[in-house]
């Protein structure tokens, strides 16, 4: 099966702005590297620590951001001189309280983004209130601003919006952050139901336990760099001989910093 | 089709959501007042038969001007802020589905404000608002309103790959107030300072716009500057169309958008 996603030597190198008190910007290697694949249908978990490259990797697979060096493609397509093929056909949802109208509410809010689409307004009339079904928002409060929202209520219509132009390719970046753990149930059973429709996700994550459900391959990454991929029973029992994808993780990123660092004094 | 629908979609979208800002309610309904205001104090000892219709030229551009500045390019800084604006981005529209729709919706709801400003001028300062010739004036106010459209356009492009937007935002806004004829010709400014409001785009749509209402010829005839503010439109609109261009493919290597 070719492979939905298509990661090749991936770079990324962020130069911040000259200012007064640094004369030298410090260039920033977000990404030094990284390969992999995702298949259709397919829920890869991207794993790593804080600043390890995830949501880096993710908005350039969303178009979102260049590539420093390396090929990134989805659906077949570059997502650097392509993009216009692949955007109708992805979306992404990150966790926490951005990427929102507050002043809007659920159904405004899912009406323009359907728009920015290019969705007819006969297909958004079915499928908006399909979307809220789907996310468990009545119509009650869909017609509340989002600023009264609860942090779940709003995760649940970042959801929704993610879901618009019926992407074929989904960027979940930390999708349950700060959720209570019945909503992150639901959210569970949603990404499910959605690989089973045939929809590719990627998701990043800092719950375990959740990849662990979810998954069916991961990606573990540290510094920019891919320490380890393969399904997550392959990872948890023959590559780090763990019981859980916890203890194979710490693991696996440990021993990753130790030899990223040896590489980079030798480097030096 | 379909993207002019959805795009005019967007726009109205845009301006539900701009009428909701306590801020866009002060530009459209509180600062209109203030210029009048301001303007009326400066012609009050005027007794000529055009000054209801110099107030009403100075107060009503400068309202549009402020408007269209702060709505549509202080807008983007508040997307980038909320999150919004990657999101616009990554969308099948792109960069122009941010700011195409913004920019026109901002512009139509700060013409509104023109019928309360008239009928302020013309009944509460009993300052009568003639105007002198009403065909050459509506063609004018068509061009002047579509000439803002394009240099707001053209500007807001540069201000998404800003992230000091509310800095160059007001160094834009009050110096154009001067420099371009807003509140009276430029042949009253200093022959030096007169330099800069030949290089500014908004004073040959500006001086249409007085030449058309006001009947007097100031340094070029209406046909002259008709001919020049055509000219600078379609520049405008070549030089946006570029710059969206160059801007889409620049933000995603500057990472711009993702950084806060």
């Amino acid at each position: 099966m070719k492979p939905v996603i298509e990661v090749t030597d991936l770079y990324r190198e962020f130069r911040p702005m000259l200012n007064l008190k640094r004369f030298v910007p410090k260039t920033v290697h977000a990404l030094n590297g990284i390969s992999f694949n995702v298949l259709k249908g397919e829920i890869y978990g991207l794993l790593g620590p804080n600043g390890a490259g995830k949501t880096t990797t993710l908005k350039i697979l969303s178009t979102m951001l260049a590539p420093t060096r390396g090929t990134a493609k989805v659906l077949g397509y570059n997502t650097y001189g392509e993009e216009k093929c692949i955007r109708p056909k992805i979306n992404f949802i990150f966790g926490g309280e951005r990427g929102f109208y507050w002043r809007l509410n659920a159904i405004e809010i899912l009406t323009f983004f359907s728009d920015l689409y290019k969705i007819p307004k006969k297909i958004q009339n079915t499928r908006i209130p399909e979307l809220l079904c789907l996310v468990g928002l009545s119509e009650k409060d869909a017609r509340r601003n989002t600023e009264t929202y609860s942090k779940g209520m709003k995760q649940r219509v970042q959801i929704a919006r993610g879901l618009v132009n019926d992407p074929e390719v989904i960027f979940f970046d930390e999708p349950t952050l700060g959720l209570d753990p019945i909503s992150a149930k639901k959210f569970r059973e949603l990404a499910k139901k959605l690989a089973a429709i045939g929809k590719t996700i990627i998701l990043t994550t800092h719950y375990m336990a959740e990849a662990e459900d979810l998954c069916d391959r991961i990606g573990i990454i540290n510094k920019g760099v891919m320490l380890k991929t393969g399904t997550t029973k392959d990872i948890v029992q023959e590559i780090a001989k763990k019981e859980t994808l916890e203890q194979a993780y710490l693991d696996i990123v440990q021993s990753g910093e130790d030899f990223i660092s040896t590489s980079e004094r030798s480097a030096t | 089709m379909n993207n002019i629908i959805s795009l005019i979609c967007i726009a109205g979208s845009h301006m539900k959501f701009t009428m909701r800002r306590t801020m866009m309610i002060f530009i459209l309904l509180i600062q209109p007042l203030f210029f009048v205001l301001l303007t009326w104090l400066i012609y009050r000892h005027t007794d000529s038969a055009g000054t209801g219709t110099r107030i009403f030229i100075a107060s009503g551009l400068t309202t549009l001007w402020s408007g269209i500045v702060f709505s549509s390019l202080s807008d983007l800084e508040r997307e980038r802020s909320m999150g919004t604006l990657e999101l616009i981005f990554a969308s099948a529209h792109g960069l122009k589905g941010a700011v195409i729709p913004k920019t026109a919706g901002n512009l139509f709801l700060c013409v509104l404000p023109m019928t309360g400003l008239w009928a302020g001028i013309h009944y509460v300062l009993n300052r009568p608002v003639i105007i002198y010739d009403p065909w050459k004036t509506a063609i004018s106010a068509m061009i002047l309103l579509i000439s803002l459209f394009s240099i707001s356009l053209f500007l807001s492009c540069f201000f998404a790959l800003s992230r000091n937007s509310r800095v160059i935002m007001n160094a834009f806004e009050f110096p154009f107030f001067l420099i371009s004829g807003f509140v009276f010709p430029i042949t009253v400014l200093p022959d030096w300072l007169r330099i800069l409001s030949w290089l500014s785009p908004l004073t040959y749509p500006v001086h249409l716009l007085r030449s058309a209402m006001l009947g007097e010829t100031v340094f070029l005839t209406w046909n002259g500057l008709f001919v020049i503010s055509i000219s600078l439109i379609l520049l405008f609109m070549c030089l946006t169309f570029f710059a969206f261009n160059i801007i889409e493919k620049s933000t995603r290597i500057s990472g711009v958008f993702t950084l806060s």
